[in-house]
């Protein structure tokens, strides 16, 4: 028998997750692949579709293959193509990256009379399981049948156009060198634009705001620290595995090390920590120390710090701290209004245009995708309490509105961070895509499994 | 080598593990079931609390109960915070590390590599083991025996 599969969602997730069960097959007759993406273009998704050269990926090439057992697959691909060094310690474009997950399907649909890799180009709006497989339904009214589902559909940015931000991924053509831009945090995407801006000239001052203006620390070379799950406090409340955290960090800098080692030495327990972390834990780290965490875990290439420094040094540049209320366009420029902080004033700034880099946004009622509207609608499916994504659970199979997970219909990536919290990377998410596609040529016919409420106290 | 500490702390929350939902309980009442030394039990309570597996209620008709689901809480993430990193020897420990005095060696320490592999084992037990899976083992043990005394 033939397994059909359909991938929903045609980014990094999504091609990963089928260029993972193309090469785990072990005949090609055992797998038939679909992948329904109606946006971008295959293998892109919002994060490699930048055409902009300065657009650097922020992990380093020894950590990009898209197969975590040859590490060397991508530091080849690139020295295949010619495209760099493809030295590992180096980063690469991102674009570059976008083309590397395109090549990673190139091969995979075949010669044969049914192609075993098919693309749809068409949005997907529902999804019905039954007993045997699981109906795909289609923007066109038409259905497609499967024996699994995976949704892979990243963080569902819709709704966001309807601000007077603008979206990060989409530049304005019209853009002034000499007036001033506003950016809208200062994470990583803030660094992409900032380069991107230089890139097309500019000349007038630009304003990051954020709470409290952390910038991404730069990335250095680094030992991981041997973590083993031994050594590390599971299930403890954040107070005390902070307490932990900042031991260690303090004991290995007093012998010599880094602080980055011992945050990329907890990286392959990330998920088992957050998995464990009671919910009002959960609930305090998203308030209180998810920036702080992201800009130690999440770091900027070198090459991008040593500009930002420069910008910074001669004030083209200036981060300012306070809180984000609003934005208003008027008479062709963007005026927002923040709360600084410290004074707790309300401030106005003006300026062309303004920009949101804030990132991933908290899922929040009314959704606006199509798929998601209608899986929540019908209790298909459920936002966590948190709102970052829907529920999953520990297998990745999707969970309804009562419990129950799903049987045949799984997710991959940014839309499963409410199970995983660290799945928005690359190196997260080639692991998660390896392990779903052993479960799914593994396992034809899996039962339903009923996830115990837990009762809270 | 599970101190007194880590065996203690595991009977209190057997305890509040059993209590029905919402109900407390008080340290004097624990530590008369379980006999153990009332003093030695608050200063567990107080680290457990410390680390959020049990929460304090005060006042009158105040006591411990567990922070969420026993389901949730896991025998081996309770030991570390008693007894320390889960690790049969100290040099098999990353934070808790000590080397031992005589070592010359310890990357190809045979007694080490060992206890390494030990401590894998040992958290694989203990990390999939929940409260409440503590409790059902009790229970199934003496249905056992009552079955094979009305067998009997």
């Amino acid at each position: 028998m033939t397994l059909h599969i359909v991938i929903i969602g045609g980014g990094a997730s999504g091609t990963l997750a089928a260029a993972h069960l193309l090469r785990q097959r072990e005949t090609p007759r055992q797998l038939r692949l679909t992948l329904v993406e109606a946006h971008h273009e295959i293998g892109c998704g919002i994060a490699y579709s930048t055409p902009d050269s300065c657009h650097i990926l922020n992990t380093r090439v020894q950590n990009m293959s898209a197969f975590p057992d040859e590490p060397d697959h991508f530091s080849r691909y690139l020295a295949r193509e010619g495209l760099g060094s493809g030295e590992p310690m180096s980063f690469v474009s991102r674009k570059v990256y976008g083309r590397y997950l395109q090549e990673l399907l190139a091969d995979g649909s075949g010669q044969s009379a049914v192609p075993r890799l098919a693309f749809l180009r068409q949005e997907c709006v529902g999804l019905t399981e039954h007993a045997h497989g699981v109906e795909v339904k289609l923007a066109d009214g038409s259905v497609v049948p499967c024996h699994h589902a995976i949704l892979a559909t990243g963080y569902a940015r819709d709704g966001r156009s309807q601000t007077a931000l603008e979206d990060p991924w989409c530049p304005t053509t019209k853009h002034d060198p000499d007036r001033p831009v506003i950016l809208i945090g200062t994470g990583l995407t803030m660094v992409d634009m900032v380069l991107s801006l230089l890139g097309r000239g500019h000349r007038a001052p630009i304003y990051a705001l954020s709470r409290r203006g952390l910038l991404p620390q730069p990335h250095r070379v680094t030992r991981p620290l041997k973590l083993s799950a031994a050594d590390i406090p599971f299930g403890t409340s954040l107070a005390y595995l902070l307490r932990w955290m900042r031991a260690t960090i303090h004991d290995h800098v007093a012998t010599g090390g880094d602080w980055r080692d011992v945050i990329d030495g907890l990286r392959p327990h990330t998920q088992a920590l957050w998995r464990h972390l009671p919910a009002a834990s959960r609930a305090r780290f998203l308030r209180h120390v998810s920036s702080l965490w992201d800009t130690h875990r999440h770091r900027m290439p070198p090459e991008s710090e040593t500009r930002i420094r420069a910008l910074l040094a001669n004030g083209q540049l200036s981060i300012l701290r306070g809180a984000f209320q609003g934005a208003a366009r008027e008479d062709g420029e963007t005026r927002i209004t923040y709360r600084a902080a410290g004074s707790g004033t309300l401030e106005t700034l003006s300026a062309q245009y303004a920009i949101d880099c804030r990132g991933f946004r908290r899922l929040q009622p009314p959704i606006t995708t199509p798929l998601l509207a209608s899986l929540i609608g019908e209790g298909q499916a459920a936002i966590d309490p948190l709102g970052l994504g829907l529920v999953f659970d520990r297998d990745d199979r999707l969970v309804d509105q009562a419990g129950r997970s799903h049987a045949r219909i799984f997710g991959l990536g940014p839309l499963t961070r409410a199970t995983h919290w660290e799945i928005t990377a690359v190196p997260d998410i080639r692991e998660q895509a390896a392990r779903l596609a052993a479960r799914l040529l593994d396992h034809d016919q899996p039962q339903a499994i009923e996830t115990p409420v837990s009762h809270r106290r | 080598m599970l101190s007194m500490k880590g065996k203690y702390g595991l009977k209190a929350l057997y305890h509040l593990a059993g209590l029905p939902e919402g109900a407390v309980a008080q340290s004097v009442e624990i530590a008369e079931t379980h006999a153990i030394s009332k003093k030695f039990l608050d200063a567990i309570l107080a680290d457990l609390r410390h680390s959020g597996f049990v929460v304090a209620r005060k006042g009158r008709g105040g006591g411990y109960c567990l922070s969420r689901s026993p389901d949730e809480i896991m025998v081996g993430h309770v030991l570390r915070v008693l007894d320390g990193p889960l690790a049969p020897i100290l040099c098999a420990s990353r934070t808790a590390y000590s080397r031992c005095h005589d070592c010359r060696d310890e990357t190809a320490c045979a007694v080490r590599l060992t206890m390494l592999e030990v401590r894998e084992a040992i958290a694989a037990v203990l990390d999939n083991k929940s409260l409440s899976a503590m409790r059902q083992m009790v229970d199934d043990e003496t249905s056992d025996l009552a079955a094979a005394l009305a067998s009997s």
